[in-house]
C-alpha cells in the first residue's frame, strides 16, 4: 500500500480561533475535529477565496480515492510567501485539519508536512500559524517585569 | 492624485511635530519672540490641519501578525465588543497567566458571541438559528456588502481628499465611496448592498454614516446578518503617531438588534504591503 489512509480525532484542537479569513468553516467542515489524511497531490490550484490542493489518497481496501484539501486564499498564501505551484502532481503529503460535515472526500487543512517532512500552514486565516506565534509573544509578554 | 495629497499631510504632521520639537530657546528677547511667534504658527498650522492623514495600506492581524506594531492585546483582538476588551485586559493580567492562549482565546469568543446574542430580537434569534453558513453568498463568489467589508480582515488601502475618501479592498470585499464634500444621503433611493456613505471630520476622527444598506451577511464569523436600510457609524481615529487606526463600529439595525451593536477592530498602517488580485473560484463543497 501506497499510501497510508489515517483518521484522528484530535479534538476541540484550535476549535477557539475566533476569527475565519473568509468564510465561516462551518459552512463545508466540522469545526471542533480534526483528522489527518495522506495522499499524492494531483493539482494546486491557487484561487480567491480559498486555494485547493486535489490528491488522491489509497484506502484501507487499496483503492484510490479522489480528495480536496481547501486552505486560505492564494492572495493571503502569496503574501505568505506562497507561489503557485508551491505544490505539485507526485508531491506526497500528509494533511491536518478539519473533515467534511457530509461526510465527503473534503478536508480544510491546518497544517500539511511537505515531502521532505517540512510542516507549512496556510489554513484557512491561517490560524495553526497565528496561534502558535500568539502563544511566543504571550510568553514573552508574561517575563516582562513590573508589568 | 489622492495619494499625493496624502502623503503631503502625512509629511506636514511630522513637520509639524518637529516644529514642536525645535522651539527656540529663551537665549534673547529676540528669540523669545520668535519661539513664540514659531509656536503661534505651529498651533495655529494644527487647528488647521487636525484631518487625519489616513491615505495609505491598513492591516489587520490577520494578514500581518508578525509586525512589530502589535501588542499582546491586539494579537488577541477581533471584531469584539467594548465588553469583550475589557475581559481580555483582565485576561492579560499576571493572575491569569494561568491560562492559556487557546484558553484566553475561547474566553474573549464565547463573550464576544454571547455579548452580540444578547443584542439579537426575536427576529435575528429565528433567523440565524436557521442559517446554513453553506447559503453564504460569497461562497458563490457574490462581492461582500458595506458591514462585511468594514469588518473583514484583509488590507484596504484608503485614498484620502477633499471630496471623497475611497476604501480600496481585495479578494471579496467590495470597495467603497465615501462622500466628503458636504452633501446628504439621497432621497427615496433603494438598498443596496454597499448603500450609501458620507464622512465628516470630528477632530482627528472620521465619521462615516452609511445608510440603506441591503440585507445581507454582516459578519459570517460572528453569524451577524442585517435585515434590509441597516446602517452604520464607523469613526476612525488615528494614533498620534499616524501607525494605529482604531475603529468603532456602529450598527443600527432595528429588525435584528434590541439596541445598536459596537465592535472595536485595530489596523495598522503597512506601507509596505499591496493589495493583491486572484480570480474567485465558487465553492460548492463539493468537487
Amino acid at each position: 500500500m501506497l499510501d497510508k489512509h489515517v483518521t484522528v480525532v484530535l479534538g476541540a484542537l484550535l476549535a477557539s480561533m475566533p476569527v475565519a479569513a473568509h468564510h465561516n468553516p462551518a459552512a463545508h467542515y466540522i469545526v471542533d475535529e480534526r483528522v489527518e489524511i495522506e495522499g499524492v497531490v494531483t493539482e494546486f490550484r491557487g484561487v480567491n477565496p480559498h486555494s485547493r490542493i486535489y490528491f488522491d489518497v489509497t484506502n484501507d481496501q487499496g483503492e484510490t480515492e479522489s480528495w480536496m484539501a481547501e486552505g486560505d486564499s492564494i492572495i493571503n498564501l502569496r503574501r505568505a510567501g506562497w507561489t503557485d505551484d508551491e505544490f505539485k502532481p507526485g508531491d506526497r503529503i500528509r494533511i491536518l485539519g478539519r473533515p467534511s460535515r457530509t461526510g465527503q472526500n473534503l478536508i480544510e487543512w491546518t497544517f500539511i508536512t511537505q515531502p521532505d517532512g517540512t510542516e507549512v500552514g496556510g489554513g484557512n486565516g491561517q490560524l495553526g500559524e497565528r496561534l502558535r506565534y500568539i502563544k511566543t509573544r504571550l510568553a514573552e509578554y508574561r517575563q516582562q517585569p513590573g508589568r | 492624485m489622492a495619494l499625493i495629497w496624502a502623503e503631503s499631510r502625512r509629511r506636514s504632521l511630522v513637520a509639524r511635530q518637529s516644529i514642536g520639537m525645535r522651539r527656540p530657546g529663551a537665549h534673547a528677547i529676540l528669540g523669545m519672540v520668535i519661539g513664540v511667534c514659531l509656536l503661534m504658527t505651529a498651533r495655529v498650522s494644527v487647528a488647521q490641519e487636525a484631518v487625519p492623514s489616513l491615505a495609505g495600506i491598513w492591516s489587520t492581524t490577520v494578514t500581518a501578525i508578525e509586525h512589530p506594531d502589535w501588542t499582546i492585546a491586539d494579537l488577541f483582538a477581533c471584531n469584539c465588543t467594548p465588553e469583550t476588551y475589557e475581559l481580555l485586559e483582565e485576561l492579560l493580567r499576571p493572575e491569569n497567566d494561568h491560562l492559556s492562549a487557546e484558553e484566553i482565546q475561547q474566553a474573549l469568543r464565547d463573550h464576544n458571541q454571547t455579548a452580540i446574542r444578547n443584542l439579537f430580537t426575536d427576529v435575528a434569534r429565528e433567523y440565524v438559528s436557521a442559517y446554513d453558513h453553506a447559503d453564504d453568498p460569497s461562497i458563490q463568489c457574490e462581492y461582500f456588502g458595506a458591514f462585511r467589508t468594514i469588518l473583514h480582515n484583509d488590507p484596504v488601502r484608503v485614498e484620502q481628499n477633499e471630496e471623497r475618501i475611497v476604501i480600496r479592498t481585495e479578494d471579496m470585499a467590495s470597495d467603497r465611496i465615501i462622500y466628503m464634500d458636504g452633501r446628504g444621503h439621497p432621497d427615496d433611493e433603494p438598498s443596496s448592498p454597499l448603500g450609501h456613505s458620507i464622512g465628516w471630520y470630528e477632530g482627528s476622527t472620521l465619521v462615516v454614516e452609511t445608510v440603506n444598506v441591503a440585507a445581507n451577511v454582516a459578519e459570517d464569523g460572528l453569524n451577524i446578518h442585517n435585515a434590509d436600510d441597516a446602517s452604520s457609524i464607523e469613526r476612525y481615529t488615528l494614533s498620534e503617531d499616524g501607525r494605529r487606526l482604531h475603529m468603532q463600529f456602529i450598527l443600527t439595525d432595528p429588525v435584528m438588534f434590541r439596541e445598536p451593536l459596537v465592535l472595536e477592530r485595530t489596523r495598522i498602517f503597512t506601507p509596505d504591503v499591496d493589495l493583491l488580485d486572484a480570480p474567485c473560484e465558487s465553492i460548492s463543497g463539493q468537487f
